[in-house]
């Protein structure tokens, strides 16, 4: 492990971080309306709002109201919705596992597909395999997720009546009834992710290619398969994480659409529906959260190049 | 001063034969020059929504609800409202199209300053790399919400929205390239002859790095295309009754079942659209030798 690259990459994360809260807590008082007025309901006594500026403290001045909102944040309360009044902590632990659910299974399609498609399109370069992946590809990338979602409800719910169109089930409760609900929308999600992969994949395996180490171990006399699967596999986990990584956003805004689709009760339509609503105390929590997971995802990705690219693990904080 | 005016002629000439090269290697290669055929058809189609659509973009016609597509005078076929399809995918290509233009111009008048800046001073380039990981953290769509929270929904906010999301792609483009062509040695012989930075980054650097750059936007095109109809799906770009793939869409899925074509029509727009700056896309890059 090269301590001194990840120690880096953690303090880099930890600015990255709080630069992050300060916009968000200062976009959350760019929002139109008094906060103290939105809490207080219809037509507050003078009183009441004095009461409700006292206990948030909305007359302190702005890095007071930072510091307090960052030390309630760090103790794990992001204040409780203006609608329902539930606790926000709460909706959010209750919505993000189907998300979680719904983006691990994307990005594992999203893997599978663009890393066979990519070690196929290198591996018979010029032939008819390479065609029909670069094509694959671009459509990938062209294709609005959210029509084609629409139009696998039209052929696999309304036509064929195979996939249910919209709904979710624990996958704790019913793993094959959960599957079947997720099935669709993962694949809708995946298919921008799988041919990035795909794209990568191909040019990074066209590349080992081309180096002596693989000429030296086809004279060895390695077999085809192992040639191909050792050092594609190898090489393909690099390119997953670092996209994955800078996939992410896209990632989130497509499982937003996505979720909303398909009727999932998940952390994008929580945000959806908060925006409908002008529920700002949620959106803004929303939005730490968002901003949050990228940024430790990354941290993640970063760390994991340490373990799968020895170039990381030996050389410098490149 | 005579010899600075030589070397300056040189390296023009040098650019224009290379654009020369460029243009003959797109138009050689058929997918090329198809997709750029394509391009073009859809900026006149995009521009001229007004001229050549066949009724207004809001006409309703309560007489021919959900006709299908080749019904005698709706040759796309009409929606729940009784518009027609033509027109309004017409009229949602130029939304799409203007906030494709509208976010590559946002992200490249605040994207290239910072990118020439970071890549010839290592303090700001410690400050910018900073900032474009916070602008990172918030993906476009966020970058949207809070912009449709506080100044509403529309096209502006959304290309807005879009347009800062990929700021860091295009300081990162322009930083790469700046680093590479300063330590190029008509670079230092410019530095030798006394020129300054702005003149360095603005006369030699720039015109330079402008391979990779147009490469870059013909990319941001397409997803900035497919932000904008996700966005108006999700009712955070345009508003309807103001006619978007994305907001046709999102009208088509509480009927589609009814009539499928309403949604087929305005994705497979899209689809058009993205293909084609898509392919242009791969083909300028090997066109103009990027990467």
């Amino acid at each position: 492990m090269n301590v001194r690259y990840i120690a880096t990459k953690a303090g880099q994360a930890l600015l990255t971080l709080l630069l992050a809260s300060v916009v968000v807590f200062l976009g959350a008082r760019a929002l139109p309306g008094d906060p103290a007025l939105t809490l207080a309901g219809e037509n507050p006594s003078p009183d009441l709002i004095a009461a409700i500026n006292e206990k948030y403290g909305f007359d302190q001045p702005l890095i007071v109201q930072y510091g307090r909102f960052v030390l309630s944040v760090l103790r794990g309360d992001l204040g409780r919705s203006s609608r329902s009044g539930l606790a926000i902590s709460d909706m959010i632990g209750q919505t993000l596992p189907v998300t979680i659910q719904l983006a691990v299974l994307a990005v594992a399609m999203a893997a599978l597909i663009g890393i066979v498609f990519g070690v196929a399109a290198a591996y018979w370069k010029g032939r008819w395999p390479e065609w029909v992946a670069n094509s694959a590809a671009i459509i990938g990338l062209s294709v609005p997720s959210f029509w084609l979602g629409m139009l696998a409800i039209l052929l696999f719910s309304v036509q064929l009546g195979w996939l249910p169109a919209s709904g979710y089930v624990s996958i704790f409760v019913d793993p094959i009834g959960a599957l079947s609900h997720l099935i669709m929308p993962a694949f809708v999600l995946s298919t921008g992710l799988a041919a990035v992969v795909m794209r990568q994949t191909r040019s990074g395996m066209l590349a080992a290619f081309a180096t002596e180490y693989i000429v030296a171990v086809r004279a060895k006399g390695l077999s085809e398969r192992r040639v191909v699967i050792n050092h594609a596999l190898r090489n393909s986990m690099i390119v997953v994480t670092t996209i994955i990584g800078l996939q992410l956003g896209a990632l989130i805004a497509g499982v937003v659409i996505t979720e909303r689709l398909f009727g999932l009760p998940g952390f994008g339509k929580l945000t959806v529906d908060a925006i409908a609503q002008r529920d700002y105390a949620v959106i803004q929590a929303a939005v730490l959260v968002v901003a949050a997971s990228y940024v430790l995802i990354n941290l993640v990705v970063d760390v994991l190049y340490t373990v799968i690219d020895p170039r990381v693990r030996v050389g410098g904080s490149q | 001063m005579t010899e600075l005016v030589e070397v300056e002629k040189s390296t023009l000439i040098q650019y224009r034969t290379g654009s020369k090269r460029a243009l003959y290697r797109l138009v050689h290669n058929p997918l090329g020059l198809s997709s750029a055929i394509v391009v073009v058809i859809i900026i006149l189609i995009a521009s001229l929504a007004a001229v050549i659509s066949p009724y207004g973009p809001g006409d309703a016609n309560f007489g021919a609800l959900t006709q299908r597509p080749g019904t005698a005078g709706y040759l796309l076929g009409t929606d729940n409202l009784g518009r027609d399809m033509l027109t309004r995918t017409f009229w949602g290509m130029q939304a799409s199209l203007l906030v494709g233009v509208i976010s590559v111009l946002v992200a490249i008048a605040i994207g290239v300053p910072l990118g020439l800046l970071s890549g010839s001073n290592r303090y700001i380039d410690a400050v910018v790399s900073r900032l474009s990981d916070v602008t990172l953290a918030f993906p476009a769509l966020i970058v949207a919400l809070g912009l449709a929270a506080i100044n509403g929904a529309n096209l502006t906010n959304a290309a807005i929205a879009i347009g800062i999301s990929y700021i860091p792609v295009i300081t990162r483009v322009v930083r790469v390239e700046t680093l590479r062509i300063s330590a190029l040695d008509f670079v230092t012989s410019a530095k030798v002859q006394g020129a300054g930075q702005h003149r360095i980054l603005s006369r030699y650097v720039l015109p330079n790095a402008l391979s990779p750059l147009i490469v870059q936007v013909t990319m941001i095109i397409p997803t900035a295309i497919l932000m904008e109809a996700g966005l108006s799906f999700l009712g955070l770009g345009l508003q309807p009754p103001m006619p978007s793939l994305g907001v046709m869409l999102a009208e088509a899925q509480q009927y589609f079942t009814v009539a499928p074509w309403a949604a087929v029509v305005p994705g497979l727009a899209i689809l058009l659209m993205c293909l084609s700056f898509n392919i242009l896309g791969d083909a300028l890059r090997d066109a103009l030798d990027v990467y």
